[in-house]
């Protein structure tokens, strides 16, 4: 069917999409800058060599289209996250990269802040790690740095509490 | 080093190994003998035909390991015999964030091979590289569950401890996930009392300890000659590991992850083992 239209189309004179033109392989009767514009897209395709896997998107496009690239800049940021440990007062808040941001607990209703809850986050870094006089490599604390603004939604319902109001931001990204 | 299996399952990791030191007629004569000794042992290639290797040949092998590959049961011919391949998906990989590295600061020289590249200060796995590396270790550890062998996995980061622990007592294997006493392999013999068999293969979840540095175990598996396969991150040096996989293996996703494919792997392996032990009886 596809090689009936290709034929159809290849007599009408008209260029065949980019898509067809790799499937049918033949030359075409069509403008030169058309075909070269085409044909130089047909290069790099063919010139990729990371092809799609069978999910569909090969990992230089995985990564190119990640929150990862889209959050450039990571000071400042404000980011979404998800309380998954707390040890007293400190909280270990996942937001989506290597590490753990860990932030202390507010004193104003800091029981609502348990592990499943979601809090915003504005970002400082992707991970601790400096550079100390006399080493070589970095030290790293292996956790991220962040400043915590609000709770979202709380994780379990504290007995006989309320329950904090679900708020929704606009420029809170969830990586 | 290559360690060439020729003869049906071995029973210790030690007896049947042919290294790269020229083959003396003394290693032949031995490795005869074993065979005979070894034929009462239920084995998984028992009925195929068994090629020994002739003296000229296992000469000529010293130099050029894979001429001993027509030797090799049929197993190990081919190159990813449990279909593995199938298992790992980049798209899972990147939502298991197997490709975030740590910053540029703390990168490891010798692992530079196995990044896409730097995203402002982060180092990035490239996921095609990895994917290779893990299918490769992953068929690896399949082959030696398919010949009975013990698999130890190691690891000391905190958060996916548990999980290695549980997936390890799924499996019916081993793990070690705490403070690691020097010469525990090495000089097994005196802190257990009596000589025990020691693991096949080790599996580092993390290379490094929580003081982020490399592993005693890595050294001492080395020692021994026991295989290791490591998930080595961007600021591990992959000295003395046999397979390796440049992911991440801080996030407990990404343990989480690897340890699943681990799980498949060595369930195929055994899956294997017990069909061919059921072909005998």
């Amino acid at each position: 069917m596809l090689g009936r239209l290709c034929l159809h189309r290849f007599l009408r004179r008209e260029p065949l999409p980019l898509r067809r033109l790799i499937g049918t392989n033949s030359t075409l009767n069509s403008s030169t800058e058309t075909q070269t514009s085409s044909f130089e897209d047909f290069i790099d395709e063919l010139s990729t060599k990371n092809h799609p896997d069978k999910a569909g998107q090969s990992f230089p496009q995985l990564l190119r289209n990640s929150k990862l690239m889209q959050l450039g800049n990571f000071d400042g940021c404000l980011v979404v996250g998800k309380i998954v440990h707390r040890v007293t007062d400190d909280l270990y808040i996942d937001v989506g990269l290597k590490f753990n941001a860990v932030c202390k607990a507010p004193a104003l209703n800091g029981e609502l802040y348990t592990i499943g809850s979601r809090v915003l986050l504005r970002l400082h870094d992707y991970e601790l790690s400096e550079r100390f006089l006399g080493s070589k490599k970095d030290l790293t604390l292996l956790e991220a740095d962040g400043t915590l603004l609000r709770l979202l939604q709380t994780g379990k319902k504290p007995q006989g509490e309320v329950v904090a109001k679900k708020e929704t931001t606009e420029e809170a990204t969830t990586i | 080093m290559r360690r060439v299996f020729t003869s049906p399952a071995f029973p210790s990791h030690r007896s049947l190994f042919l290294s790269r030191q020229k083959a003396t007629t003394s290693a032949s004569n031995t490795l005869q003998q074993h065979q005979q000794s070894t034929s009462s042992i239920p084995a998984p290639s028992i009925h195929r035909d068994i090629k020994v290797p002739s003296i000229s040949a296992l000469e000529k092998a010293s130099t050029q390991s894979t001429s001993l590959k027509p030797y090799v049961s049929e197993e190990l011919q081919a190159d990813d015999y449990f279909n593995l391949e199938s298992l790992v998906n980049v798209k899972e990989m990147f939502d298991a964030r197997l490709h975030l590295g740590h910053k540029i600061g703390t990168l490891n020289d010798n692992m530079k091979w196995a990044l896409y590249g730097e995203r402002l200060g982060i180092c990035i796995f490239d996921l095609d590289v990895t994917k290779k590396f893990i299918v490769r270790a992953l068929n690896f550890v399949a082959h030696v569950a398919a010949r009975g062998g013990i698999i130890l996995f190691v690891t000391t980061n905190r958060e996916s401890m548990l999980n290695v622990e549980k997936t390890a007592k799924e499996l019916g294997e081993y793990s070690h996930c705490r403070r690691w006493q020097e010469g525990t392999l090495t000089n097994s013999a005196q802190l257990v009392g009596a000589t025990i068999r020691l693991p096949d293969t080790i599996i580092f979840l993390s290379t490094l300890t929580s003081l982020n540095e490399p592993h005693p175990a890595i050294i001492e598996a080395a020692k021994l000659t026991i295989p290791t396969v490591g998930v080595v991150d961007s600021n591990t040096d992959p000295a003395y590991l046999t397979y390796l996989i440049p992911a991440n293996d801080d996030t407990p996703q990404s343990a989480e992850y690897l340890l699943r494919l681990f799980k498949e792997a060595i369930t195929r392996g055994k899956a294997y083992r017990k069909k061919q032990q059921q072909l005998e009886f």
